[in-house]
């Protein structure tokens, strides 16, 4: 009992940490929101309301809720599946959280010689779980309650209740078990281990787009045991059948899932915790700073090739910010995790290229070019002040300090990633068959959303920033809803574009099925992608540039008091 | 150009209804080192931070240099700061560190480099100049911070307790390098808690406490208080007049 309120105790304590943060950083608090607001509407789904259909047409737990009577065959299918990928997308975002999160990176030495071992690491898994539940709980428990209005009855909510508590927790659990198994798996290989977030990114969202873009993988899932625990949520709907046995074997299965997860959590918290990984981590680390002959061989081939490229940035760029720049190279090489977002666009141009193709072939190039064009932002720029965190006071006490971090930022970024921008919208609109044209164009697009998208990108980034990285001196990557933001705006400015190619698809062919339209409205919709690119670029620099001006150290320290 | 370094009137910081700095007015001349002591919370930082434009004050004015505080773009190119946790990246190296500092104050590059190498051999570090700052003991990241915030041969140097993490021998380093920056002509604006430090390097000693300068003088002065009449260490001077402002402060008794 004594052991169980230190627990609570631990998990409420360092909950409360973080919740304070969150008050620091409002803007964290609105994107989890926003999470899950938009998770809360895919579960809930359409509702009778006013305009609500032509807001929210999808068809939610609200819908099946009501179908009870007249299609319970087709309720207790759909609850099935629901739980079933309920269970996989919660266990895969309670992974992911578990694979990325600091909190198991170092002991907590101020539990662990304070509380036994055990007590400590429940207590940090406690406050994980309260962090995972303020995006999963407000979704189940709106989901549970549409579909009990659906049904109107009261009875059906034990069951509902019941049911989302068991997925909910048996995901949670169980995917930071599975995350913390893995991540104390790959612990003795330094090079595993610094690719695990991007690797647990790519796929967690693989599995997501495969979710979604599969019609078939949600009935085969809930053809699986996951399946049950559909039948354990509609245990008290009277009239769709669910399987009393079923649903009591998922009740029974969460009980030993829990058990098993925990004791994986414990024994997985104890190597990550205590491994002693010193002489890897060393040689790789010697080894990227060049201290063997291996490594001082391949930074002075590296040296060599980059050395022109150099000297030219140097007549095109003032001094400082191509300090800026070359040291934000260097720290990506040796810590790549702060890149795992440039990944992402890689993952999913596969599945939505496929998408398009049958539709729209056209429009592929322009898509890819948006995709590759996103890619570049994703890095350092979607993060500029948390990456300098720790440095700021020096930044900002140099006198071009505020503006050449920005700018060595973004050309760090845009040095790759314009030719790389370029090259792949080229290669994609010949494939294609772009007249001359056509890939001037999308060449046009290319440069305008790589060099906007970066301004952008440091705009979102300083207002969304990471202050959290595995060190406060080290890169770290960009936060979730900063990325997310990004893509977001990315997509917008690309919509002219897209339209634009949809019209020349129109114009040269009609093979888009739209309506011939003149040739102004092509060249209109890429103008309109390359003025609202640089107006959004110039207008994120100039919001990144003003934040660093308004910066003021201590900040966030206002409720304690400075030394 | 007048003679003082740093000179502030009525500087004040609030934070809401805390006051963190209140009317401090200081005039430190150049070339000289001023000890900024004062007990946990008392604004050293907070008025190291207005100093170096980092924060702006609620009230009064300063110039550093010369240069009004307000005027960021001037007062920077003056100044160097190493804050109490030394604002390095822990994925370059000692040397590309500093190198990249050189970079961003366009210092020219051969000048920069032999101060570099200098500096590295003054504190013991030229030999582990290669390896990656996460690799660093926290005494040599305080020393990588120090060489960065004086690289530049600044006219002002804030150091927030830049002996923190040191073993006795690169103690001994960081006061006689100090000491020899003093001597060209830079002034010194020394934060920290170890006292016998202040006690041999300080020209003038400045105590804070409660965001008041509650003390100033000479260490021999403070020493030689006329309250006391008597000579004691600078913590005597340093428990005694911090006493003495929690007694003013709350109209009781003065500890016995």
């Amino acid at each position: 009992m004594k052991r169980a309120a230190t627990i609570a105790l631990v998990a409420a304590v360092r909950h409360r940490v973080e919740l304070r943060r969150r008050r620091d950083h409002p803007q964290l608090g609105v994107a989890v929101f926003l999470g899950a607001a938009v998770g809360t509407l895919f579960i809930v789904g359409s509702l009778p309301l006013p305009y609500y259909g032509s807001f929210w047409p999808e068809p939610g737990a609200f819908h099946y809720g009501t179908l009870v009577a007249e299609e319970p065959g087709r309720v207790l299918a759909r609850g099935r599946e629901t739980a079933a990928i309920a269970l996989v997308v919660i266990t895969g975002l309670a992974g992911l959280s578990a694979t990325t999160s600091e909190d198991w990176d170092e002991p907590p030495v101020e539990l662990l010689t304070a509380v036994a071992l055990p007590t400590a690491i429940f207590g940090v898994l406690g406050d994980e779980l309260l962090e995972s539940s303020w995006f999963v709980v407000p979704v189940a428990i709106a989901g549970s309650l549409a579909f009990v209005a659906g049904t109107g009855r009261l009875a059906v909510l034990a069951g509902v209740l019941v049911g989302s508590l068991a997925i909910v927790t048996t995901g949670l659990v169980a995917g930071t078990a599975v995350g913390l198994g893995v991540r104390a798996a790959i612990r003795g290989s330094p090079r595993l281990y610094r690719s695990r977030n991007a690797v647990g990114f790519v796929a967690l969202f693989v599995t997501f787009v495969g979710l979604v873009a599969s019609r078939t993988a949600g009935g085969a899932l809930a053809r699986t045991p996951l399946g049950w625990y559909g039948d354990l949520l509609l245990v008290t709907t009277p009239g769709v059948g669910a399987n009393v046995a079923s649903g009591a074997v998922a009740l029974v299965a969460t009980g030993a899932a829990l058990a098993v997860a925990l004791t994986v959590v414990v024994a997985s918290a104890r190597v990550l915790w205590f491994a002693e990984v010193d002489h890897d981590h060393d040689r790789d680390r010697t080894r990227a700073s060049g201290d063997e002959s291996d490594g001082t061989r391949s930074e002075t081939i590296q040296s060599s090739v980059t050395a022109p490229l150099e000297a030219v940035l140097e007549r095109l760029c003032s001094r400082p910010t191509m300090a800026v720049a070359r040291a934000t190279w260097r720290r990506i090489r040796r810590s790549p995790n702060a890149l795992v977002f440039v990944v992402l666009p890689f993952a999913i141009v596969g599945p939505a290229t496929a998408n398009l193709a049958a539709r729209w072939p056209r429009l592929v190039p322009v898509l890819v070019t948006l995709y590759a064009a996103a890619a570049v932002g994703l890095g350092t720029t979607l993060n500029p002040i948390g990456n300098e965190r720790i440095a700021l006071p020096a930044i900002l006490t140099t006198p071009a300090g505020r503006r050449s971090v920005l700018r060595g930022h973004a050309v760090a970024s845009l040095v790759p990633g314009v030719p790389i921008v370029v090259a792949v919208a080229v290669v994609a609109g010949s494939a294609i068959g772009y007249s001359a044209g056509q890939l001037a164009a999308l060449v046009a697009i290319a440069l305008a959303l790589t060099v906007g998208g970066v301004g952008v990108s440091l705009g979102i980034g300083s207002f969304l920033p990471n202050p959290k990285g595995p060190t406060p001196a080290s890169l770290s990557p960009p936060e979730l809803y900063a990325m997310v933001g990004y893509l977001f705006a990315m997509s917008v400015l690309a919509t002219p574009a897209f339209a634009g190619f949809a019209a020349i698809g129109a114009v040269n062919a009609n093979a888009t099925g739209l309506p011939a339209l003149p040739v102004a409205g092509p060249v209109l919709g890429v103008a309109l992608t390359t003025l609202l690119a640089g107006a959004a670029g110039f207008a994120g620099y100039r919001y990144a540039a003003r934040t660093l001006d308004r910066y003021e150290a201590g900040d966030g320290r206002r409720r304690y008091r400075n030394d | 150009m007048t003679d003082l370094a740093i000179e502030t009137v009525g500087l004040t910081k609030r934070y809401g209804d805390e006051t963190a700095v209140s009317d401090l007015s200081l005039e430190i001349e150049r070339g000289t080192v001023y000890g900024f002591l004062g007990p946990n919370g008392a604004g050293k930082t907070t008025t190291m931070r207005m100093l170096t434009t980092l924060t702006r004050p609620t009230g009064g004015s300063a110039t550093v240099a010369g240069h009004s505080i307000e005027d960021r773009d001037a007062v920077t190119p003056h100044i160097g700061y190493l804050p109490e946790e030394p604002p390095i990246y822990d994925e370059l190296t000692g040397r590309e560190q500093l190198e990249y500092v050189a970079g961003l104050r366009d210092l020219p590059s051969e000048a920069a480099s032999e101060r570099i190498d200098d500096m590295l051999e003054r504190f013991d570090l030229l030999e582990d100049a290669g390896k990656r700052i996460d690799a660093y003991s926290k005494g040599m990241r305080q020393k990588v911070g120090v060489i960065q915030a004086v690289l530049h041969e600044p006219t002002v140097a804030f150091l927030d307790e830049p002996t923190s993490g040191l073993d006795p021998r690169a103690a001994r380093t960081m006061r006689n390098t100090i000491a020899d920056l003093a001597d060209q002509e830079m002034t010194i604006f020394l934060s920290t808690h170890i006292l016998p430090v202040v006690d041999e390097l300080a020209d003038t000693i400045g105590v804070l406490h409660e965001g008041r300068l509650v003390a100033e003088g000479s260490p021999d002065a403070l020493k030689h208080r006329a309250e006391t009449g008597e000579e004691g260490s600078l913590e005597d001077v340093f428990l005694e007049v911090t006493d003495e402002a929690e007694y003013t402060e709350t109209e009781s008794e003065p500890p016995a």
